[in-house]
């Protein structure tokens, strides 16, 4: 195992970072080596998203494995932020309005996804080891679970989705990252499935979630790909995946780390929010007085 | 030009925000209604998260009061003792309507309470409003001369406490301006708004006090609800974004200066037919909303912070 030394955050996380191989390379064959163009991304008074790019080098391949009629070597990237739980949350017809009725709590929901790819990765992989490695937005390693409506308009929809979720909160939980091919279509598994694709539509439309990204081969042994950071996301470690694939193998893969930090100004506001709330509460209202009263002296009349 | 957002964690225009803010402030020195339920929507249409559009308004909402107060104040048109007496029902109100709220939110009902409340408060008080002013205007135009709201007293008024409020040309029972402070104080915490598109109309139509102290005494009342609900929700839900709530509060004065400028020099009742308007109209577009099937019917709700 190739191991750098291990990261700390804040400040000292530029100078050292963690790459792992998560496959013990054979002393033949194929080597993957990686890196970040950045390991460590700001948010100042500015920031409007970021990009970095994420690139690597292959080798060690036999002259029979790089002829042009063996089969193509392909690379996926897989970028996954800090997770958080969130509320799913379905509006129903109650009476005359719309109002939301089921909600199903989704954990350990990444805030920000994203994946690159040489081509699409149902091509490249069985759906099988995408499952296993929780690659793509229809894999993620999402767990479901019931919240307790106690005002409930319509039992029948409770019910149906009781089958997939039969055990009692607060314990249970459902991972629903690929309903298993043997499994039947119960209802119960297709309103869940609706509320995972919510997720993903959802998280989508603000761009953190992404699955459109390329790999490109600069050079027969030299890939790279561009990752791009909406504004919105939240700051903590993104873990950065990248595979190596041939004929539906996968033959190697590394694991690094990037950092995303609120300083300045903005990050300063950020901790005293949440670590001094009352403190910030009355600064927020001595603002607002201030501010009120300065204008009033501006405008009053002469 | 943008910047970046703490705690709403987005990169907004800056004019685009100092546009919102002094729509909002001149909604407010004007009516003496905080905005708030104008503010939300606006800020969540532009893609704030809505407990911070919520929090962050209210600390927003503060700023405007306090110019458009003390703007009114020079004018000489805020009754202080009136005011008084409305923000001390105002602060029990409050605290009541929190406790209301989390028993809601137990209940799983608390959106469709608030969705609501919105549309019945506006709807009725926009209708009535309109009527009553479309009704002054109307005589006013005709041969009659215009009869001053503030002459007729009503059984109310006869109640016990009785006071003087020499800003507002009445004597009457202490009782009602404070229950009117409390129901204020309650769908504010409920709604999240300042109240004043209840207390505005209340006053004028209930206490029977003249229109053109009724906005700034709203004001006055408005900047004590605003503060507690500032720093209850900064502390309880750290949800309050300063930067964001800066640059709202820039456009936010300079526009409640102007509307407190405006509002003097128009006459009462085409005052309160504007308003009348404007709420019939908000509330005409959330029932609008809550009965029909919305496009997206999924929608998330972040729960748990991501863990650093």
């Amino acid at each position: 195992m190739k191991r750098g030394m291990i990261a700390n955050n804040g400040a000292f996380a530029r100078e050292v970072v963690l790459i792992v191989c998560l496959f013990a390379p054979p002393a033949w064959g194929l080597d993957l080596e990686t890196d970040l163009s950045t390991h460590y991304i700001e948010i100042r008074t500015t920031f409007r998203g970021a990009s970095l790019t994420v690139f690597g080098s292959l080798s060690g391949q036999t002259a029979e494995e790089e002829s042009p009629d063996a089969p193509k070597l392909d690379v996926v990237v897989v970028v996954k932020g800090p997770t958080e739980t969130l509320a799913i949350r379905r509006k129903q017809e109650t009476g005359p309005i719309w109002a939301n009725g089921t909600s199903v709590v989704a954990s350990n929901v990444p805030s920000f996804y994203f994946v690159a790819s040489t081509r699409p990765v149902d091509e490249i992989v069985d759906r099988a080891l995408l499952d296993r490695y929780h690659i793509g937005l229809d894999h993620l390693d999402v767990k479901f679970s019931k919240r307790v409506q106690v005002a409930e308009p319509n039992p029948e929809a409770e019910a149906t989705i009781d089958e997939v979720l039969p055990f009692d909160l607060p314990t249970s939980e459902s991972r629903i990252s690929a309903a298993p091919i043997s499994a039947p279509a119960t209802p119960g598994a297709d309103q869940l499935k609706q509320f995972q694709q919510a997720l993903v539509r959802l998280l989508s439309a603000r761009n953190a979630y992404s699955d459109k990204g390329t790999v490109t081969f600069v050079r027969p042994h030299l890939f790279r790909a561009e990752i791009s950071i909406p504004s919105t996301v939240p700051e903590g470690d993104y873990g950065t995946e990248v595979y190596v694939v041939r004929g539906r193998q996968l033959l190697d893969a590394e694991y690094t780390v990037f950092f995303i930090d609120k300083k300045g100004l903005e990050g300063k506001v950020f901790d005293m929010a949440q670590k001094n709330p009352f403190g910030y509460g009355l600064l927020g209202v001595a603002i607002a007085v201030i501010a009120g009263w300065l204008s009033e002296l501006a405008f009053r009349k002469r | 030009m943008l910047i970046y957002l703490p705690i709403a964690e987005i990169s907004f225009n800056v004019f685009l925000l100092l546009g919102i803010g002094a729509a909002v402030g001149f909604l407010s020195g004007m009516f003496g209604v905080g905005g708030g339920f104008l503010m939300t929507p606006l800020l969540i249409f532009n893609g704030i998260p809505a407990a911070v559009a919520v929090s962050t308004g209210a600390n927003q909402i503060l700023a405007s009061n306090v110019s458009g107060a003390l703007a009114h104040w020079r004018r000489r048109a805020v009754d202080l003792k009136m005011g008084t007496l409305l923000l001390s029902g105002g602060i029990l109100g409050s605290f009541l309507g929190v406790f209301t709220f989390q028993y809601l939110r137990k209940l799983g009902i608390i959106d469709v309470v608030i969705s609501l409340a919105y549309v019945v408060m506006m709807g009725t008080i926009g209708s009535l409003m309109l009527y009553e002013s479309a009704r002054a205007i109307l005589r006013a135009r005709g041969s009659a001369p215009s009869a001053r709201v503030g002459a007729h007293h009503s059984w109310l008024h006869g109640l016990p406490f009785k006071l003087r409020f020499p800003k507002s040309r009445l004597y009457i029972s202490a009782i009602p301006p404070v229950m009117l402070g409390v129901f204020a104080g309650l769908l504010a915490a409920i709604m999240g708004v300042s109240g004043g598109f209840f207390l505005v109309p209340a006053m004028i139509y209930i206490l029977r006090m003249p229109t053109n102290v009724v906005v700034g005494t709203s004001l006055f009342q408005g900047i004590f609800l605003m503060t507690t609900t500032t720093i209850l929700q900064s502390t309880a839900n750290k949800t309050v974004d300063i930067v964001l709530a800066l640059f709202l509060m820039v456009g936010g004065v300079v526009g409640a200066q102007v509307g407190a400028a405006v509002a003097q020099k128009v006459r009462g009742d085409y005052l309160r037919a504007i308003l009348a308007v404007i709420v019939l109209a908000v509330g005409v577009r959330l029932a609008f909303d809550l009965t029909i099937k919305p496009h997206e019917l999924f929608s998330l709700d972040l729960l748990k912070r991501p863990v650093r």
